[in-house]
């Protein structure tokens, strides 16, 4: 049993002291998330604000059958997808077979930066593109939940992680490359 | 491929449970979306100038409507007095009709009666004479014994008397006393009063008074029924202060 069933059961009954519990207790985790979807600040605090209004407002619908964070999780991605689909700005046509290869020791750029370096670099990236690699890498969906969640074939799912995933490497090498310059500089 | 794999680790390690501050104030906006504050109640006119005017038009037509009602009320409400005093007019000149023949019946019978006491009975014996039960077995009808002298014979240890009288007749009446309180051996004791020719009430209580003289002590207390014979009337009347008043 969740350790944080007893905190729902308190929210279901309208509990305020529960409600700003439970919400202090997931906030940071989610805005990291919502940060993830997101291309900037603002967007992040609005989904999250849209995120967290769902669930203290789904919560009856809680099944009492998994993890609290992960129920949470699921609305906040969910809650970003369908900001982004009302507001048109996901565009992931690119097909597979376009799909440019990553260049390799990405990885070990990437285990030198911080964690909001990183969420930086991630909101660069296209929207399209952010999401799928959002989804598949961090939220562990897979291609097919991903392309029924998103209206596209599992096909697009792959280029756009696969695109997404080498605009990444690129973007941490330039970010590494500045940051080599500014360690040398110094 | 050991490149991609390797770079979705390090994104899962970095990224998974991080935690960022949210913005500072968003839990109040996000609990008044969840729970919105109630509305007071306002009436509707508050809230539009323009049912402000339907509202006060509403209270003038109020107004106006319970003035000219109450108007209507008061220029009905003579006719209806006039009715009640025609009405009560009819109803007594009916009462008094009845009265009349009621009158005119008692009269007849007292007049016959009188007719055949003459006939039967002494001239003295005709003014008042109550005689016992006992006394008219016991004794012969032109030997009664009076109400003095039945008073002193038997009704005096009663402590209660009823009379029973006619009321406003000049019909034969009988006078009774209570046989429950007689301590006496005579026990009831019925009378035949004769007729006196009286009008009222106070006439009979005047010849009660005059009959019950002898029971005017402090052991004693007298009562009357008074009704008329003819209409099986009956009417109570315990005033034996009255009687010694008068």
């Amino acid at each position: 049993m969740d350790q944080h069933y007893a905190l729902v059961y308190k929210c279901l009954q309208n509990d305020r002291k529960a409600q700003s519990e439970l919400y202090q207790l997931f906030a940071g985790k989610m805005f990291a998330v919502c940060m993830r979807y997101a291309s900037d600040y603002d967007t992040a605090s609005d989904i999250l604000q849209d995120g967290f209004v769902k669930v203290f407002n789904a919560l009856s619908k809680f099944g009492f059958d998994g993890s609290v964070e992960g129920w949470i999780r699921r609305i906040m991605v969910n809650t970003a997808i369908d900001y982004f689909r009302k507001a048109s700005k996901l565009h992931v046509m690119t097909d597979i077979d376009e799909v440019e290869v990553a260049d390799s020791g990405s990885d070990h750029f990437l285990s030198k930066m911080a964690s909001e370096e990183i969420i930086a670099v991630i909101q660069k990236l296209p929207q399209g593109y952010r999401t799928v690699l959002n989804m598949y890498v961090l939220e562990d969906y897979s291609h097919k939940e991903i392309s029924e969640m998103l209206g596209i074939s599992e096909g697009t799912s792959k280029s756009q992680l696969a695109r997404a995933k080498a605009l990444l490497a690129t973007q941490l090498k330039n970010s590494e490359l500045g940051y080599g310059r500014s360690e040398k500089i110094r | 491929m050991e490149d991609q794999k390797k770079l979705d680790k390090v994104l899962r390690a970095k990224l998974k449970d991080f935690e960022m501050a949210p913005p500072p104030m968003l839990f109040d906006q996000i609990i008044k979306q969840v729970n919105p504050p109630v509305q007071k109640l306002v009436p509707v006119w508050y809230r539009r100038p323009q049912m402000q005017r339907i509202a006060a038009s509403f209270t003038i037509l109020a107004v106006a409507a319970t003035v000219v009602l109450s108007e209507l009320r008061e220029s009905a409400a003579p006719a209806t007095r006039s009715n009640l005093a025609q009405f009560d007019t009819l109803a007594s000149d009916r009462r008094d009709n009845r009265l009349q023949d009621l009158e005119l019946r008692a009269e007849q019978l007292a007049s016959e009666q009188k007719q055949e006491i003459k006939d039967l009975v002494q001239p003295q014996a005709v003014t008042a004479r109550l005689v016992s039960v006992e006394a008219q077995t016991a004794q012969p009808n032109n030997t009664r014994e009076t109400i003095e002298e039945m008073n002193l014979r038997q009704l005096q240890p009663l402590k209660s008397r009823t009379a029973q009288m006619p009321l406003m007749a000049k019909a034969p009446a009988i006078v009774q006393e209570s046989p429950q309180y007689a301590e006496g051996p005579s026990g009831v004791i019925p009378a035949l009063i004769k007729s006196y020719g009286v009008l009222s009430n106070a006439d009979l209580f005047a010849i009660a008074k005059e009959k019950f003289q002898d029971f005017k002590t402090k052991e004693h207390y007298v009562s009357f029924n008074l009704g008329s014979l003819e209409i099986g009337q009956t009417i109570q009347l315990s005033k034996p202060e009255n009687l010694d008043e008068n």
